[in-house]
């Protein structure tokens, strides 16, 4: 409205000093303009964010995917006959659903009024994937880092050099690296060697499972566990 | 058990926050660390309604190790019927299914505990349910709307396996309706996480957990908050023959934010999250607050001349 007067209405009054007649026909082309709702201002607020509404506006809220694949009517037989003096009024016609094999992609390929109701899928090394959000699930797993409570060891650098990580109870990480005593076939390889590559295959050569904090198998991960991890690893 | 702390709370002062957490500290989890108890059964127990072609199944709160124990079914006659028994290691589920459709009356089953995958879990708790199986064959699919709405909340759950305090995101999900066959009190609800900030790359969505229906259409999620941003979640409906509703095309969605927490000056070693020196170090500056500020007030008291 502000706009309207500042920018629309004020010249028209300027104008309307100068030239009646151009100013009667300016008025009628901003009454006009008015009325269709064209704005510079809404133009570009619509432009700037065309997702404003899809999103609701908020952080939460739910999202579908889309809708069954439709295909408009066929206009013929359809179309209003024109009548003398009048425009052809559209009429609206419900989308048409046409059938296909369902897929797993967020639609209702075979018009049966359910997105996506699919069969489970067996995974080789066990559960199922499920069609959500338009595709497959990944195949689940025992636990999503370690298995809950198991143990691999570490080494530290300090006192015995030796240590022990528990696995989280939600199997989502590891703790830290605890100081404990190293077994007797392993205690003197960590008094003459410390925190060292001999000392970790001294884990790996006792049947423990080791974090390859010396990168053993020298593929440049140091984060990764070797030796007998059957119970700690998820797969 | 643990305690929750309001969003909106989270974000103001830190101070406060501080103070809160410092005070207030951690609850033990109930949970035992990497036991593998049967924290779920298909059907549940006191379950009637169940269907003669039912799959029978006990979900296992941390991965087993499956060693051919025995599940014992009765009829209400007491004679022991027939399954066959499969032991899944990825979803930590063991099914048993009938070798004869079920006669309609009341059954009486035994899960077995078994051994966890862990040294430190020991033998889980089986568990014994009681349920009534009507004549009817479930033949349909479930129908679901889909997860409708969520909400989210930070807490601070004990980790019992590592006797500490950690950062936990609780999402607050609103379940739709849902129908099938034996009514919805006999589905279980899968919730898949189909957006994670901590991994944005991730395009196939994860299981974080098998529930059971819940009858308030009320579902509590809790992930770890490692990483704030856009997260997703979508669900559907499985019934006990394994067949899979619609539904999880409807995804729900919120932006989390990261936990402004506020240990406190530890006066312990480094990495020490016990709630005991915080709380220490809280009264220490307190007390030394008060000091100084009494020093000073007697200090602008103006002496008798």
């Amino acid at each position: 409205m502000l706009y309207v007067s500042k920018v629309v209405a004020l010249p028209i009054v300027c104008q309307a000093r100068r030239s009646r007649g151009w100013a009667a026909v300016v008025l009628l082309c901003a009454v006009a303009c008015a009325r269709t709702g064209l704005y510079p201002g809404d133009l570009s607020e619509t432009e700037a964010d065309p997702d404003a509404n899809a999103s609701g506006g908020a952080n939460a809220g739910a999202k579908a995917s889309g809708g069954a694949p439709v295909q408009p009517l066929p206009t013929s037989g359809v179309a209003p006959v024109p009548t003398a003096g009048m425009a052809p009024v559209p009429v609206e016609q419900p989308p048409v659903c046409v059938p296909s094999p369902e897929t797993c992609n967020g639609r209702d390929d075979d018009c049966n009024g359910a997105v996506d109701d699919l069969p489970a899928q067996a995974c080789p090394g066990g559960g199922f994937r499920f069609c959500v959000a338009g595709r497959l699930s990944e195949c689940p797993r025992r636990c999503d880092v370690c298995v809950p409570g198991s143990v691999r060891v570490c080494q530290n650098s300090f006192c015995s050099f030796w240590g022990a990580q528990e696995c989280a109870a939600d199997g989502q990480g590891f703790g830290s690296c605890r100081e404990a005593e190293p077994p007797s076939e392993c205690a003197a390889t960590a008094r003459k060697f410390e925190d060292s590559k001999q000392l970790e295959q001294c884990c790996l050569d006792n049947g423990y499972c080791c974090l390859d904090e010396h990168d053993l198998d020298g593929d440049g991960n140091r984060r990764e566990m070797l030796g007998a991890c059957g119970d700690v690893v998820c797969q | 058990m643990s305690w929750v702390w309001p969003a909106a709370a989270a974000r103001s002062s830190a101070l406060l926050v501080g103070v809160g957490l410092a005070l207030l500290g951690g609850t033990a989890h109930a949970a035992p660390c990497g036991r593998p108890d049967v924290d779920l059964t298909f059907p549940p127990d006191g379950a009637t309604a169940v269907p003669s072609n039912a799959i029978l199944a006990a979900h296992y709160g941390s991965p087993a190790r499956y060693a051919d124990e025995v599940v014992s079914l009765l009829d209400d006659g007491g004679r022991n019927i027939g399954v066959t028994l499969a032991y899944d290691d990825a979803d930590s589920m063991l099914r048993a299914t009938p070798d004869q459709p079920l006669a309609a009356g009341h059954f009486d089953l035994v899960w077995p505990g078994l051994r966890g995958v862990s040294g430190s879990g020991g033998v889980g708790r089986g568990r014994s349910v009681g349920f009534t199986v009507t004549s009817t064959v479930d033949a349909t699919p479930p129908v679901f709307e889909g997860l409708s709405d969520i909400g989210w909340d930070l807490a601070r759950d004990r980790d019992p396996c590592l006797d500490r305090l950690d950062d936990r995101f609780v999402f607050q999900l609103r379940v739709g309706q849902a129908s099938d066959d034996s009514g919805s009190a006999l589905l279980s609800l899968l919730v898949f996480e189909t957006e994670d900030p901590a991994a944005p790359a991730q395009t196939e969505p994860s299981r974080v957990g098998v529930r059971a229906w819940p009858t308030d259409g009320k579902l509590e999620v809790r992930r770890p908050a490692k990483k704030a941003g856009q997260t997703c979640f979508a669900a559907v409906a499985q019934d006990l023959i394994g067949s899979v509703s619609g539904g999880g095309e409807r995804e729900v969605c919120v932006k989390t934010q990261k936990p402004p927490f506020f240990d406190g000056c530890a006066v312990s070693v480094a990495g020490s999250t016990a709630p005991g020196a915080s709380v220490s170090a809280w009264v220490a500056m307190l007390a030394l607050a008060a000091l100084r500020r009494g020093r000073a007030a007697h200090a602008r008291t103006p002496r008798a001349v």
